[in-house]
């Protein structure tokens, strides 16, 4: 080999080692680079694992946040319903107080008068008089109407005209009340006797306590059906959280018997039930559906005459379908993709907060159903369409 | 007459290198004198002997030059380690060097000193070549201390000196010798056409933000925010170390002009700031910047482009290119793919140039030049 072809190959030779060098200089800072990365890696993972317990900390806070939120909301409506409620017990409340002071006084009055007046009666007389109270208390009140009433009034006077008694117009008209259509020879014995005035005024009495006892008991039948309305309101099925199958038109009466008072505020009621509506779910979260639909639909009829109408039916497929629809002013367009929105509400700050229809729907989609509306000026209807039954993946 | 011959050559003995590259320059030079040159070679050669052996052959040549991350010529497309000599003589221009230091504490009397030696009576430089230290100072501060002394309109092109990204030291090269921490300028005096094309091939991501606050090549707010959070909302968890580069701040200037580039190249995690390659002025208009290989090489395609369409002359005698340490680093065992490419969009025209640390050139001839990074600086220069 000659010095040159040495030279060529040492030169070859150190040109290959720095080639090499510098191989391994690239492939060195490609380590470092695939270290620096690793790090990077393992320390992502820590914190991906801290930023996931952070995000695990603030789902499970805005988790309770949202119970608190449903659970006040519900208080809300709640508060409505009670004062509805409130209104309604109030009423034959004060009828059963007015009946009771006024009965007391009759009875107190009949008890203490009543012996001796009977006693100066001659037979025959006693027993008209036992006649008349009989007939009184048969009777049920008021005459049919009351021009009839009067008709009859009118005739009582002129019998007792023309057998000759004094005051014929008011006793005419004692008799009249007490059911009395024509007047009997004993009538007109009992009337023709000295303490005939007193005896008429106490048989008033007595028809009268009996009726106050009457207006309570009806008075008190209304409070319990009221009462009855809120128990099943408030558990309307089996054990608290458990689906139970239910008839949705019994539910939406027991809501509507709860408004009743808002209700007959020149609001005109029309119920139309196709079908029973039974379906199977948690019948406690779907009457807070039908209270936020029908109290909506109320507020939106606020302050005039109005409409509700509220219909059930079932669809071909089985499914259970339910419009609430008012006469109102209808849903703005710009407010109507906003309507189903958490916190958006148009009322005033304090009157809702926001959530109802919110909770409406998340209610209706966990019982596998849907929730809508179509509204124009004059007619809103919100629909809401349930399974008998929803699907295995639907858990109410 | 205004002739640039490239020598080129990756001998692993500086004194065969550079006689082989001076060889070939003087084949080109066709007996014209050389008068100035351009010198581009690996960190591992001995420096002071390849100014010795060009000064020694042409006494009285302007030189300057630099260490590089790889260099690049028609010849040999790129390398790694080589010594890349341009040699340029003219019968209608004049070259004169200069070279001052120390740019990391007094950028603007360095440079001051550096553009004095290479005046030329009173006469306005068609065109100035720069090289800096890399890994000192702030190129931005050198390039304005230059801008103050030529004129801003000057067209400067060149860029900051490499080590082959061992970021130990670079060095820049003189007709006196070898020095580090220092500028080096060679200005062309004469009738010169000269265009540039400024590409990176990067593009724009998310939403343009503003600059909150930063100090020189230190970011501090990006959108009101810790810098680090403007990168951590793109990055993730990789918004640290060597990938940051990757993805560059796109600035927007305020006239309207294209966006250019600023590299970061680390973050204080402790105070959240970014810490750049270049300055980013405080009221600056950034956006998040990406790439790929296929758009690294796209940018060189349409920097070469750019330039060759502005060129106003009709017969270009050499193109100078700059770019960038990043590209190369990205673009891998394809580095030579952008070499190629510029080569693609010059035709004939004999094309060198250098892989550096920043980039400097002018966004266009009528405006003052601007340091970037990341970008694909092409120079088309011939005789007016």
């Amino acid at each position: 080999m000659s010095d040159d072809e040495i030279k060529t190959l040492s030169k070859r030779v150190r040109f290959l080692e720095r080639e090499l060098r510098y191989s391994q200089e690239a492939r060195a800072r490609l380590e470092d680079l695939n270290d620096q990365n690793q790090a990077i890696r393992a320390r992502s993972n820590e914190e991906l694992a801290q930023k996931n317990a952070e995000l695990m900390a603030a789902l499970d806070r805005l988790m309770r946040a949202q119970v608190q939120l449903v659970q006040s909301e519900k208080m809300a409506s709640l508060g409505q319903l009670v004062a509805s409620v409130a209104h309604e017990l109030n009423t034959p409340l004060g009828a059963i107080r007015a009946s009771a002071g006024s009965a007391r006084g009759l009875i107190f009055e009949a008890v203490t008068e009543l012996p001796t007046a009977f006693a100066r009666l001659d037979p025959t007389s006693q027993l008209a008089w036992t006649e008349l109270v009989r007939a009184g208390l048969a009777s049920s009140g008021a005459p049919p109407t009351s021009r009839e009433e009067r008709r009859v009034r009118r005739l009582l006077q002129q019998e007792l005209e023309g057998a000759g008694l004094a005051d014929a117009e008011e006793r005419a008209s004692v008799l009249a009340e007490l059911g009395q259509t024509t007047v009997s020879a004993a009538h007109l014995e009992l009337l023709r006797s000295p303490s005939a005035s007193d005896l008429l005024r106490l048989v008033r009495d007595v028809v009268s306590a009996s009726r106050a006892i009457e207006n309570i008991r009806f008075a008190a039948d209304r409070s319990a059906k009221m009462v009855f309305a809120l128990k099943s309101f408030v558990h309307p099925g089996g054990a608290d959280g458990a689906p139970t199958e239910g008839a949705i038109t019994e539910h939406l009466d027991t809501v509507l018997t709860l408004y009743r008072g808002q209700i007959r505020n020149g609001i005109e009621l029309a119920r139309d039930y196709q079908d029973k509506g039974v379906v199977w779910g948690r019948h406690d979260q779907l009457n807070q559906v039908w209270t936020n639909l029908l109290h909506n639909a109320l507020q939106a009829m606020e302050g005039g005459p109005g409409e509700l109408a509220v219909a059930v039916s079932r669809t071909p497929d089985d499914a259970v379908r339910v419009d609430v629809t008012d006469s109102g002013p209808g849903i703005p367009p710009e407010v109507q993709p906003r309507v189903f929105e958490p916190f958006f509400t148009t009322k005033r700050v304090g009157e809702g907060s926001g959530l109802g229809l919110s909770i409406c729907a998340d209610v209706v989609a966990r019982h596998g159903g849907s929730l809508t509306f179509e509204t124009r000026p004059g007619r809103t209807t919100f629909s809401v369409v349930l399974p008998s039954r929803p699907a295995q993946d639907h858990h109410p | 007459m205004f002739k640039c011959a490239i020598g080129h050559s990756d001998d692993i003995d500086t004194a065969d290198a550079v006689a082989a590259a001076l060889n070939t320059c003087e084949q080109r030079l066709e007996g014209a004198a050389p008068q100035a040159a351009l010198i581009f070679c690996g960190i591992d050669y001995d420096h002071a002997e390849v100014v010795r052996l060009v000064t020694e052959r042409y006494p009285g040549i302007a030189l300057i030059g630099c260490t590089t991350d790889g260099e690049l010529s028609t010849d040999l497309a790129f390398t790694a380690e080589s010594v890349l000599i341009a040699l340029f003589a003219s019968d209608t221009a004049t070259f004169r060097s200069g070279v001052g230091h120390p740019i990391s504490s007094a950028p603007a009397a360095a440079a001051a000193t550096a553009v004095a030696a290479s005046r030329f009576g009173d006469e306005r430089p068609s065109l100035v070549f720069m090289v800096s230290d890399g890994l000192t100072g702030s190129a931005d501060a050198v390039l304005r201390g230059v801008q103050a002394s030529t004129g801003a309109d000057v067209p400067i092109v060149g860029g900051a000196a490499g080590d082959k990204r061992r970021i130990k030291g670079t060095f820049q090269l003189h007709q006196g010798g070898v020095s580090q921490d220092s500028v080096a300028v060679l200005a062309v005096y004469g009738p010169l056409h000269v265009s540039a094309g400024i590409e990176s091939g990067w593009e724009p991501l998310g939403k343009r933000v503003i600059v909150t606050k930063s100090n020189g090549h230190m970011v501090q707010e990006i959108d009101g925010k810790p810098a680090i959070e403007f990168y951590r909302h793109y990055m993730g968890v990789y918004a640290r170390g060597a990938t940051m580069p990757a993805y560059p701040l796109g600035i927007w200037p305020a006239n309207g002009d294209p966006f250019y580039v600023r590299s970061p190249v680390h973050i204080d995690e402790a105070t959240g700031t970014v810490i750049f390659s270049g300055e980013v002025t405080q009221g600056a208009e950034v956006q998040m910047m990406q790439v790929d290989r296929p758009n690294i090489v796209r940018g060189a395609r349409a920097s070469i482009a750019a330039a060759m369409r502005d060129f106003p002359g009709s017969e270009p005698a050499v193109i100078f290119v700059a770019s960038c340490t990043t590209r190369n680093e990205m673009l891998g065992t394809q580095v030579a793919e952008e070499a190629r490419t510029v080569q693609q969009g010059a035709g004939d025209v004999p094309v060198f140039g250098f892989y550096a640390y920043g980039e400097y050139a002018p966004a266009a001839l009528n405006q003052a030049a601007r340091f970037h990074n990341e970008t694909c600086v092409t120079v088309v220069i011939g005789q007016r």
